[in-house]
């Protein structure tokens, strides 16, 4: 492993200078706005309302039903949330259409869709709280982000706190948050590109606390029914490396947005394919984008070549010789493609 | 790659099988020489995969992270489907010997036998046969479950059961063969995936998406810390439908 990262020199391409034009949340933003939102300090708003928002959406128990907009679509969906001794427990369920529904704990995700008969397991990653910030870090973010705290608003029948962060290039999106002001807990969030689209919103309409969700409640509704059930993510027994499918090469030198940075970097198999998948994880703190490395001969029918997209996530697959890499993440589509475009990959 | 195992003798599998489920068992310490042989070869960590992910299974199961009644449910399964039910007799069959050779080396070697599983129908075979056996389950469901055989799931590349093989095949007397024919064969759906993945070229390819919706859901655990985005993170995996009248009207 060590000799990746040895290897893994990225061009941290300076790309910061691009500056939106016109960006959703405030880039130009009406006299009234203005009035009302004070621009803040980075670290006030990393310590005093992200970093407990993140907390809560971990600690907390609630259940509810909330709204999810992307593109044109609206679905609605079901949420179940608890900490049972010491576990987090989540369970999402669409309560539109086919009852697809996630079930996720400390060990597993499990992922259900109805409609293909399908179950995908995954290893759980571990929930690190957000974000781990030292002083450094906060200076860091601000370059990329403009942190401004907005008025109070009413959202789900809660008292909400408003927190934009405007990106302060292209090559990452907008937040809006609403804050509970009681418990912390993200009522309702907006993305938005650099044009000031939004591409993405998630809106509670109904949130209870109760003391307690049965575990019970956290068991798949798919009862009697048959499914293919493909395996994820198991890591393969650090750390013995190279791991299956063996040698499968990181990056060289790749165009990398300015502020991100490599979070993790592992070796594992991907369900719906035979093969060893490395997994190259990047963020700038707020947003995320992953770089999957896999040896294109093995099983080249379901390689991405080019650009796609859904709500918020978009993608860009190419082939570099005898690897294909699929760039994927939160973040717009010139993003990826950069990254996709520009990466060499180690030992070519 | 897939040429290299065919090569093999029955004995080295059986040898191979033997050795990574006594690994999977926790019977013996980490094997460079199954570590390399599993690397090398495709089957072998088609194998792997699926023993890590019953062994997961296994475990979750403690923590209740899958269905409280999976292992009912699973048995369900069993006696549902008689093609399934034999199959897996064939490969528990298999498995259940390599677990008994490997108990009585284990008590030879003043060894304390490993714990039987926690999993009732397969109870007193061990992990490893457990383990065979709901892999065979789990990678080979080909058939609808609830309607006609087929009705509304196409799926291709399923090995055809044993009871067809060729006259003669001396492999159909040989638990190896038949667990290579007909057990942990991955099935691929041809079927919608029901994503909403939107290229750039208008098309729509369902083992493209199949694929990105896993990259999304491994991309979407190892970018948990940034939970700015909330509720929204697993949402964009399950919150497309393909069927809810989202489209244009």
């Amino acid at each position: 492993m060590t000799r990746y990262f040895s290897r893994c020199l990225m061009t941290l391409t300076a790309v910061g200078a691009l500056l939106l034009a016109d960006n959703g949340f405030g880039k130009t933003p009406a006299a009234d706005d203005q009035a009302a939102k004070a621009s803040i300090g980075a670290e006030e708003l990393g310590r005093d309302w992200i970093e407990k928002m993140s907390r809560a959406m971990q600690d907390e128990t609630y259940v509810g039903t909330f709204v999810y907009i992307h593109d044109a679509d609206v679905e609605t969906m079901k949420i179940y949330h608890s900490k049972i001794d010491g576990v987090e427990h989540e369970r999402l369920l669409s309560l539109n259409g086919e009852a697809r529904e996630i079930i996720r704990d400390a060990d597993s995700v499990v992922c259900i869709w109805p409609g293909s008969k399908s179950v995908i397991v995954s290893k759980a990653q571990p929930r690190t709280p957000f974000p781990q910030f030292d002083p450094q870090q906060l200076n860091v973010l601000s370059e990329f982000y403009d942190f401004r705290k907005g008025r109070d608003a009413r959202v789900a029948g809660r008292r909400t706190q408003v927190i934009d962060i405007v990106p302060l290039d292209n090559y990452r999106y907008g937040y809006r948050l609403w804050i509970d002001t009681e418990t912390f807990l993200l009522i309702r969030s907006a993305m938005s590109d650099a044009s000031g689209r939004l591409v993405e919103q998630v809106m509670f309409t109904d949130i209870t606390f109760p003391d307690q969700v049965p575990l019970e409640m956290f068991s798949a509704s798919i009862g009697g029914k048959r499914h293919e059930w493909m395996v994820d993510n198991e890591p393969v027994a650090p750390p013995i490396e190279p791991i299956i499918g063996t040698d499968i090469p990181g990056v060289d030198e790749m165009a990398l947005p300015g502020g991100f940075s490599l979070v993790s970097n592992q070796v594992t198999p991907v369900a719906g394919t035979m093969n060893a998948v490395r997994r190259l994880m990047y963020s700038d703190g707020l947003a995320s984008l992953s770089v999957f490395i896999t040896n294109a001969s093995d099983d080249s029918a379901g390689e991405l070549n080019g650009g796609t997209s859904m709500g918020a996530v978009n993608a860009f697959g190419v082939r570099h010789d005898a690897w294909h890499a699929t760039v994927v993440g939160e973040v717009p589509h010139a993003t990826v493609e950069m990254l996709a475009k520009s990466m060499l990959i180690a030992g070519r | 790659m897939h040429n290299e195992r065919h090569a093999n003798s029955a004995s080295t599998d059986e040898r191979y099988l033997e050795a990574l489920s006594t690994l999977l068992d926790g019977e013996c310490p980490q094997s460079d020489a199954v570590m390399d042989e599993t690397a090398a070869d495709s089957q072998c960590r088609a194998r792997w995969q699926s023993y890590h992910l019953i062994r997961d299974v296994m475990q979750n199961e403690r923590h209740a992270a899958l269905p409280a009644n999976f292992a009912s449910l699973v048995g369900e399964k069993i006696a549902a489907e008689q093609n399934i039910a034999d199959q897996s007799a064939d490969v528990v069959s298999f498995a259940g010997a390599a677990a008994s050779r490997r108990q009585s080396r284990s008590r030879a070697a003043g060894h304390r036998p490993a714990a039987a599983p926690r999993w009732l129908p397969f109870a007193g075979l061990g992990l490893a046969a457990s383990v065979a056996a709901a892999g065979l389950i789990g990678w080979q469901v080909v058939k609808n479950f609830d309607g006609p055989a087929g009705a509304d799931l196409t799926v291709a590349q399923v090995t055809p059961p044993v009871a067809e093989s060729p006259a003669g095949d001396a492999s159909t007397s040989d638990p190896l063969q038949q667990t290579r024919k007909s057990g942990l064969v991955r099935a691929v759906y041809r079927g919608d995936t029901g994503t909403r993945w939107v290229a750039a070229s208008g098309q729509h390819n369902t083992q493209v998406e199949q694929r990105l919706n896993s990259l999304l859901l491994n991309h979407l655990e190892d970018s948990s810390m940034t939970r700015v985005q909330g509720v929204a993170v697993h949402s964009r995996l399950v919150g497309y439908d393909t069927a809810t009248g989202n489209d244009s009207f």
